[in-house]
C-alpha cells in the first residue's frame, strides 16, 4: 500500500464520524470545571489580600488609637513607646511586602506568557516557563512566608506588651508560629521537588522531540 | 469577552470541527474511558482558549494547535498517573464511539499511536491535508525540519503497511 493509499483511508472519516457526544454533558462538565477553577482562584486571592487587608487594619487602627490618646482612657493599657510604633509600621511593610510580592509575579508572569505565534513549540515554552516560575517561587519558601510571618510576630510582641499578657505566652504562640512556618515551607518544597520537577521534565523531553530531528 | 459571547463561538466550533478533534482523542487515547477523558481534557482547554483567539490564523489551524498540545500533555500526565486513577461509577460518558467499523482505518490509527506524541501530532497535520509550511507554523518549528519527520513518517507507514500486506498473504 503506498501513502496515497493511506491518505485515502484517513479521508473515510469525513463520511462517517468516529464519535457522537453528549453536548448538554460537556457542557455541564465545562461548567464544573470552571466553577471550581473560579473557586480556587478566589480563596487564593481572598486569603493573601484578605490577609494583609485585615492586617494593615489591625495595625492603622491601633495606630490611631495610640496617637488620639485611647491607651489613656483605659487602664490597663498604656501608651506605644517609640520602638514599638517602628515595629508596627515594620510589620505593615512586610504584609505589603508579602502581597506586592504575589500580585507582582502573578502580573510578570502573565506577560512572560502572552501568545505571540501561536505554535505548539511556544505553548510548551510558555508552560515549561510557568512550571519553572512555580518551581523557583517555591524552592526558598522560607524566604518567601518570612515576611508575613515577621509581620505578624512584632504585632504581636507589641500586642502582648502593652497588654501586660504574659511573656510565657507570646513564647509560646512565636514557638508555633515558627512551627508553622516550617511546617508551610516543607510542603510547599516538595510539591517543587516531587509534582512541578516531574512535569518540568515531562515538557522538557516534548520540546526535545519537538525540536530535535534527530529523534 | 462575555461567557454568553464565549459559549456561542465555543459551541460554534465544537459544531464545525468536532471531526477534528475525535482523530486527535483517537490518536492519543485507546481505551473509553481515556478517551473519553481526553476529550473532556480537550474541550475544556478549547473552551479557554477562544477569548485568546485573535483571528491572525485559520480556526481549525487554532483548534489542531490547542487540540494537539492538550492531549500531549494529557498523554504525558496520563502515564505518570495511570496507576492511580479510578473510574467514577456515576461518571456517564460524554463520547460514545460509532458502531461503524473500518478495519484499516484502526489499522492507521494503531500505526499513529506508535509514534511518540510529537510525531503523532505531525502525522494527524500532515494527514488532514495541512502544507509543511502550515504544520510548521502550528508546531513552531522549522519547514525543513518538518519535510525530514514527515519523510520518515511516510516511508515507516508505507512500510508497516507493506509487511501487513506480506503477512495477510
Amino acid at each position: 500500500m503506498q501513502f496515497e493509499d493511506l491518505q485515502v483511508i484517513w479521508n473515510s472519516q469525513r463520511d462517517r464520524p468516529l464519535y457522537g457526544f453528549d453536548e448538554a454533558g460537556l457542557q455541564q462538565i465545562l461548567r464544573g470545571n470552571r466553577q471550581r477553577f473560579q473557586r480556587f482562584l478566589f480563596w487564593q486571592h481572598v486569603q493573601t489580600y484578605g490577609s494583609t487587608l485585615f492586617m494593615l487594619t489591625l495595625i492603622g487602627a491601633i495606630l490611631i488609637a495610640n496617637f488620639t490618646g485611647v491607651p489613656d482612657k483605659i487602664d490597663s493599657l498604656r501608651a506605644l513607646a517609640g520602638w514599638e510604633v517602628v515595629a508596627l509600621l515594620v510589620a505593615m511593610v512586610c504584609w505589603l511586602q508579602f502581597s506586592l510580592s504575589v500580585y507582582l509575579g502573578q502580573k510578570m508572569r502573565k506577560r512572560r506568557e502572552q501568545s505571540t505565534t501561536h505554535s505548539l513549540r511556544e505553548d510548551l515554552d510558555k508552560e515549561i516557563c510557568h512550571t519553572m516560575y512555580e518551581i523557583k517561587a517555591r524552592r526558598n519558601p522560607l524566604l518567601g512566608f518570612i515576611p508575613p510571618y515577621a509581620g505578624v510576630g512584632l504585632f504581636l510582641l507589641v500586642v502582648f506588651g502593652v497588654t501586660g499578657v504574659s511573656t510565657w505566652l507570646l513564647a509560646f504562640f512565636l514557638v508555633v508560629m515558627v512551627i508553622t512556618l516550617v511546617i508551610e515551607s516543607r510542603s510547599q518544597r516538595r510539591l517543587a521537588e516531587r509534582d512541578m520537577t516531574h512535569r518540568l521534565r515531562d515538557l522538557e523531553i516534548l520540546r526535545e522531540k519537538l525540536v530535535d530531528p534527530a529523534s | 469577552m462575555k461567557t454568553d459571547e464565549q459559549k456561542r463561538i465555543f459551541e460554534e466550533w465544537l459544531a464545525l470541527h468536532r471531526g477534528l478533534l475525535f482523530k486527535v482523542v483517537r490518536a492519543y487515547a485507546f481505551s473509553p474511558h481515556d478517551q473519553d477523558d481526553l476529550f473532556q481534557e480537550i474541550a475544556t482547554q478549547v473552551w479557554n482558549s477562544v477569548p485568546s483567539y485573535r483571528g491572525d490564523c485559520a480556526v481549525t489551524t487554532w483548534i489542531y494547535r490547542v487540540a494537539l498540545y492538550a492531549a500531549m500533555a494529557w498523554s504525558k500526565k496520563e502515564t505518570r498517573h495511570r496507576d492511580n486513577q479510578s473510574i467514577g461509577l456515576d461518571e456517564r460518558p460524554i463520547l460514545q464511539a460509532s458502531s461503524h467499523v473500518n478495519p484499516q482505518l484502526d489499522w492507521l490509527y494503531e500505526q499513529i499511536a506508535q509514534f511518540d506524541e510529537v510525531d503523532r501530532s505531525l502525522t494527524l497535520l500532515m494527514l488532514d491535508g495541512f502544507s509543511y509550511r502550515e504544520i510548521a507554523a502550528t508546531m513552531g518549528i522549522s519547514s525543513s525540519h518538518v519535510g525530514v519527520k514527515l519523510n520518515r513518517i511516510k516511508q515507516r507507514l508505507a512500510e508497516q503497511s507493506r509487511k501487513e500486506q506480506e503477512n495477510a498473504i
